[in-house]
């Protein structure tokens, strides 16, 4: 262990200490079910907003967007706009009535506004998926952190980060939870900020530039083993050492790549002498100017990906249990709405941070490009730019600290909806259950984490977004605008989008897709099974005209109705 | 700062130009709405439903005027009445903006123009009435209301539809002494029925009592003629037992008598025997408890030689002997039985007895049909005069004084009538005779009484000669019709001389009297004025009396003729009553002093008297009896929206529309923001690679700009999703 890995670990275990001591105050006000659900609907649209924001700026938020701009540059800047859209359509759209619906989870909402329990039954389904697929990345990346920071195995960072999660839910519910995400929120936008003022006067006084038409060099040696088979790019011919099988031949020794493509296989080990040109994944910029500049990248239907991951941004937010269960502990509507748009400013604000930070990362990490782990490059930054000594590794152990607020806090997030979701829909038990059923909401993540080969956050996550877009928002937008929609109109939209969506996913995740238009639509299947959920709802709810809800005109007028009138039903 | 980017500010504020024109020039009007469009602020034309294009920055919508018909409440108004009451009227008015530009350029709100026209006319109508007209004619001030706001918004381009007075409340006080006007109604009414309870069951316990005497004394009596009769028949019994066994004693003395003088003279006894015998008899006479002192006489031979001499004559041998005396057979046998007596010694029982004895038996026996069981007569039906007891005595009477009667009084008939007499004032039938008739029959009977050598009366006949069935006869006849058999017992009562008094009064009613009542009885009596039915009552029962008593003593008279006396007796007021099904000419006056006991006492039928009773024709009033409090009309109304009624379906409809409006066009900004952006970077180059203040342009807009643009969008919508919220709400609890 040398000592910036030191460091980090006791930035972590600071964080997990910190968390247990919040929770456990909050465990003290915990005195009902009502306080271990929804916080008993007490508080404030702030500190609402900042644990919303705590918990919705995950990993794949603080290291995610930051190694993508890193990799992909102006292209990706629309990811953090699709995830911050999410909340303006959620504002828009569902915040105050959804808030009013009284309902927990979207499993309630769907029988408090149809009355069916198959429907209850298949939304519950897909919250786990949901919540699992989320899950799992941010366990993975806790543990690409812990490697990264400490050398430390990568399992044992799943375990650690899982261990907490789970302690966190069980000890304090969500009201201990809402003070710890916000908290996790401000620990997070600090360990950004931070070390990014820091990077920025070094990178203000650089005499180096973004602006050049070559790629970036390697600062030092640097020894790069590919896990996964890749294809390099560079634009210049790059001197290397390597092992291992490159372009289909067997090489061990000093090699000359020309400018062009190399297929790399998984083992080989690539070594680069300082000041070579770093190669770049294919697909991504290569030269700096490219990487500025927006659509240069030799990625095909690039506009159509765009506007896919818009889309599952914008209206997958909603859909996310997490999120969703978020809006209940608002004391009600108009609260939910100026929280929402208070967590709009908090996550604008922390990814303009983010992309800072990233565009910071090509000029100090390049060599990440290589490896292919662009999301480690918050981490490194730090030490990367500093160099090492006290103030590096303090900035590094800040953000190690950051990185674990940002596994903790969307974890446990998810961990608590999903155990909300498992306890209300599955167990149907009482409050000991609640424990069990965060318990088990934890146990299957942590161990497909554990087996399963780490996917980059750019590839897994708006996948998630893109299943949760196909399946709840059009439940919930039509749900709360659309008097004419029915049970089975909107079982079989979530059912088309989310058989849709989840094939896509897996898809993805278990074989290599073509860079036609079809593998594009099935990387980013938004664009298309949005649509096709939203038609298929609208379509068999037409169709299915007669099994309107007898009570849709009392529903929908609790949903929109203001609260002084004393229309809202809550759960206690 | 270098060309191209200049170049780009430009061409990017002048896309923004072009996407604000276009927006601001394509305006949707929804069906039922109406734009008042204005060309630099000058009125231009009033756009219909549709797509409608206006120059942007020059045209301008200056209203959109709903056209369905809307519905304000507004909240209650202080209104004086005339006699200087408060009341709070609250009022819904039913609109429809009929000429847009009118209600646009006309008023300047036309809501609070017909409220406040709404307030003063109802405060002028309101003010000429009393609260009493206020709570009644509502239709009046609706009609006068609409009058006035027609008059006054036609100008305005408004047609006030409907105004209806949702509700008027009294002042409190007022409230309060409703309340207690109507408390103490229902307490009137609570002792009134209480009273009417206690009064209906001391009628009918006195009821009860008296025909459980009545039957007591008719059982008593029956038991008395029994037991009388009983007892005759068997002091007759036993006289005749006593008299054979006297007879066969006397014959039976006779013999031993006999027997002992023949033993006797045929003995001639000495005086030594009779000595001896007197000797004998001495002891026995000692025995006596009485005796305690004995003298034997003296001259004891002395004594038997007296009795010697006397019974005999002296002997050769000096001594007495007995002589028998010359016999006078001429005296007769005693022991000789006569034939005359020879059926006394029939020890038979009678079956004419048996006959009697076993009838009475099964009368006794008999469950007594009281007449309150099956089918109680109304209380005020009942004859305060209850029937003579002693009218049905002659019933059973015995007819033969001497010698055992073969014609056993058929009992039962007069056993009914005591009973029978309350009900036969409404309904005769059940009872058997009919009365007009019976009255008939008794005047007809009691007329031969009182002249007993008239011939008529089949019941004169002695009753000797037709025992048991003339008098069955009788009563058979009045029986059977009303007024034609009737008529012929009747006839012949008239025929001999009228008996005294009685009959001259029991003449002129007797002749109606069976007329009038037959059918109902009930009808004919109230017909009949008091006067008149006077004499009736009394001469009836008079003369049936007299006629009974006369009648009894000679015959045995038809026993059912005198109930016919009770109705006639009964009150002429009560009369009245008795069998009326329903008077028509029913006065609360009449039915106070002499509520309808023989109906059903119901609360309803319970005269109101004292406060105004409510007039069958007048609309219905809502009286509100408690103190307003603050939350009563929201919570109304949320009721009227909660519950679909056709107001809150409006409403709801409005909201969630107006809401979704609001949504929908700052989705729409963001849509066109987002949607417009990565089409601009992807397909003009140019964007991609302008600089901003030596940062690439796309890095400013997207990694920093867009980020305050959505919280602004997200701010603005807000703001205005609260305000559409709120303005329902203040729509609802207004």
């Amino acid at each position: 262990l040398t000592t910036p890995g030191i460091v980090a670990l006791v930035a972590i275990a600071l964080v997990g200490a910190a968390s247990a001591v919040i929770g456990s105050y909050g465990v003290r006000v915990a005195r009902s079910t009502s306080d271990f659900l929804v916080a008993s609907r007490t508080v404030g649209p702030l500190a609402n907003a900042s644990a919303i924001s705590g918990e919705y700026l995950s990993a794949a938020s603080f290291l995610g967007i930051a190694g993508l701009i890193l990799r992909e540059g102006a292209d990706a800047l629309w990811f953090p706009i699709a995830f911050t859209t999410g909340y303006l359509a959620l504002v828009l759209f569902v915040a105050a009535p959804l808030r009013r619906s009284g309902a927990y989870t979207v499993p309630d909402f769907a029988v408090a506004r149809l009355g069916s329990d198959r429907l209850r039954g298949l939304c519950t389904a897909f919250v786990l998926v949901i919540g699992w697929l989320y899950l799992l990345p941010q366990l993975q990346g806790a543990g690409l952190a812990l490697t990264t920071l400490t050398a430390l195995p990568a399992w044992s960072g799943i375990a650690g980060a899982g261990l907490v999660v789970v302690l966190t839910v069980v000890g304090g519910g969500m009201r201990s939870i809402t003070f710890v995400q916000a908290f996790q929120y401000w620990l997070k936008l600090t360990a950004l900020a931070v070390p990014a003022v820091f990077v920025l006067g070094l990178f203000i006084s650089d005499t180096r530039s973004l602006e050049r038409d070559t790629a970036p060099d390697f600062r030092t040696d640097t020894h790069v083993e590919v896990r996964t088979d890749v294809v390099l790019q560079t634009p210049e011919p790059v001197n290397l050492v390597a092992t291992g099988t490159v372009d289909g031949v067997r090489v061990d020794g000093p090699l000359v790549w020309q400018a062009g493509r190399h297929e790399v296989e998984a083992g080989a080990r690539l070594d680069f002498p300082r000041g070579t040109p770093v190669p770049t994944v294919a697909g991504s910029p290569t030269t700096d100017r490219q990487w500025l500049e927006m659509g240069t990248g030799d990625a095909q239907y690039e506009l159509l990906g765009v506007y896919s991951v818009l889309i599952a941004g914008a209206l997958g937010t909603m859909g996310l249990p997490h999120v969703l269960v978020r809006f209940y502990t608002n004391p009600d509507g108009p609260a939910a709405r100026r929280t929402t748009v208070a967590v709009l400013a908090l996550i604008g604000g922390f990814y303009v941070v983010t992309v800072l930070v990233g565009v910071l990362s090509r000029l100090y990490t390049p060599e990440l490009l290589s490896t292919g782990e662009t999301d480690a490059a918050v981490l490194l930054i730090p030490a990367a730019a500093l160099g090492q000594g006290w103030t590096a590794w303090l900035l590094g152990g800040l953000v190690a600290a950051g990185t674990a607020a940002a596994f903790l806090s969307t974890s446990s997030g998810l961990v608590v909806s999903l155990a909300g979701v498992l306890f209300t829909d599955v167990l149907r038990g009482r409050f000991k259950d609640f424990r069990l059923a965060a318990l088990l909401s934890a146990v299957l993540p942590i161990a497909l984490a554990l087996t399963v080969t780490r996917l980059d956050f750019a590839l897994t996550v708006p996948l998630v977004f893109a299943v949760a877009a196909s399946t709840f928002c059009p439940l919930l937008v039509l749900g709360i605008w659309w008097r004419g929609l029915t049970a089975p109109g909107a079982a079989a939209g979530v059912l088309v989008g989310g058989v849709l969506s989840t094939g896509a996913v897996l898809a993805t995740l278990l074989m290599p897709l073509p860079t036609t238009l079809v593998g594009v639509l099935v990387f980013r299947p938004a664009v298309v099974t949005v649509p096709a959920a939203f038609l298929t709802m609208v379509l068999v709810s037409r169709f299915t005209r007669k099994q309107r809800p007898a009570d849709v005109d009392a529903v929908l007028l609790r949903l929109h109705a203001p609260e002084r009138l004393g229309l809202t039903i809550d759960r206690t | 700062v270098d060309g191209s980017t200049v170049v780009l500010v430009v061409v990017l504020l002048f896309v923004l130009l072009v996407v604000v024109s276009v927006v601001k020039a394509v305006q949707i009007i929804p069906q039922a709405q109406a734009a008042v469009i204005e060309r630099l602020g000058r009125y231009q034309k009033t756009q219909t439903p549709g797509l409608a294009f206006i120059v942007p920055f020059i045209d301008r919508i200056r209203a959109r005027i709903d056209l369905r018909e809307q519905v304000v409440s507004f909240p209650p108004q202080p209104v004086i009445t005339q006699d200087n009451l408060t009341v709070n009227i609250d009022t819904v008015v039913y609109y429809q903006v009929l000429d847009p530009k009118a209600a646009v350029y006309e008023i300047s709100d036309y809501i609070t123009g017909v409220e406040q026209i709404t307030i003063t006319t109802l405060r002028n109508v309101v003010g000429g009435m009393s609260l009493e007209g206020t709570l009644t004619s509502r239709d009046e001030i609706n009609d006068k209301l609409r009058g006035e706001l027609d008059k006054a918004t036609g100008s305005w381009g408004i047609r006030v539809g409907r105004v209806e007075i949702k509700a008027i409340d009294p002042p409190p006080s007022i409230q309060e002494s409703m309340e207690r006007q109507m408390k103490a109604d229902r307490e009137k009414r609570a002792t009134i029925l209480t009273a009417e309870g206690q009064r209906e069951s001391a009628i009918r316990s006195a009821e009860g009592n008296k025909q459980a005497q009545i039957l007591t004394a008719e059982g008593r009596k029956q038991a008395a003629i029994l037991e009388a009769e009983a007892e005759r028949q068997s002091r007759i019994l036993r006289a005749q037992g006593e008299r054979a066994a006297q007879y066969l004693q006397a014959q039976g003395e006779a013999k031993a008598i006999e027997k002992v003088f023949a033993a006797i003279k045929a003995g001639r006894p000495t005086p030594e025997l009779l000595a001896y015998q007197y000797l004998q008899t001495l002891p026995e006479m000692a025995k006596g408890e009485a005796n305690k002192v004995w003298m034997v006489p003296s001259d004891f031979g002395k004594a038997l030689e007296g009795f010697t001499r006397m019974l005999g004559a002296p002997g050769e041998d000096g001594v007495f002997r007995y002589e028998p005396s010359p016999v006078d057979d001429a005296a007769g046998r005693p022991e000789d039985d006569d034939d005359a007596v020879r059926d006394w010694f029939d020890i038979a029982p009678d079956p004419a007895i048996a006959k009697v004895v076993a009838d009475a038996e099964r009368e006794a026996r008999k469950a007594v049909a009281g007449p309150g069981l099956p089918d109680l007569p109304p209380v005020g039906a009942l004859p305060s005069g209850v029937p003579s007891p002693g009218a049905p005595a002659p019933a059973p009477r015995i007819a033969p004084p001497q010698g055992l009667p073969p014609a056993p009084r058929p009992v039962p008939p007069a056993a009914a009538p005591p009973a029978a007499a309350p009900a036969d004032g409404r309904t005769a039938a059940p009872w058997g005779l009919p009365r007009p008739t019976s009255a008939a029959a008794a005047l007809g009977i009691g007329t031969p009484a009182a002249a007993p050598p008239a011939p008529p009366a089949p019941a004169a006949t002695p009753p000797r000669t037709a025992p048991a069935d003339p008098p069955r006869g009788a009563p058979a006849v009045p029986a059977r019709g009303p007024t034609t058999d009737a008529a012929a017992p009747a006839a012949p009562a008239r025929t001999p001389t009228p008996p005294g008094g009685a009959v001259p009064p029991a003449e002129g009613p007797s002749a109606d009297a069976p007329s009038a009542r037959p059918s109902t009885g009930g009808a004919s009596a109230r017909e009949a004025p008091p006067v008149e039915a006077a004499p009736v009552e009394a001469s009836p029962g008079e003369t049936a009396d007299a006629a009974a008593d006369a009648v009894h003593d000679v015959v045995d008279p038809p026993t059912a003729p005198h109930p016919v006396v009770r109705p006639s007796r009964t009150p002429p007021d009560r009369v009245a009553q008795l069998p009326v099904p329903r008077q028509p000419e029913r006065s609360p006056e009449r039915q106070r002093v002499a509520p309808p006991v023989g109906r059903r006492v119901s609360a309803d039928d319970i005269p109101v008297v004292g406060t105004a009773p409510p007039e069958p024709g007048s609309t219905r009033v809502r009286v509100v009896l408690s103190e307003r409090k603050g939350v009563a009309r929201p919570v109304r109304t949320i009721k009227e929206v909660q519950e679909g009624t056709a107001v809150g379906e409006l409403l709801r409809r409005d909201l969630i529309r107006s809401q979704l409006k609001v949504t929908l066009r700052f989705a729409l900004l963001t849509l066109l923001v987002l949607g417009v952006l990565p089409a601009v970077f992807a397909l003009l180059p140019v964007a991609g690679q302008a600089r901003v203040f030596g940062v690439g342009l796309p890095w400013v807009v997207l990694g920093v700009l867009m980020y305050p643009f959505l919280v602004l969008v997200a701010w603005s919508y807000t703001r205005s999703a609260e305000r559409v919220e709120q303005n329902f709400a203040d729509h609802v609890q207004d």
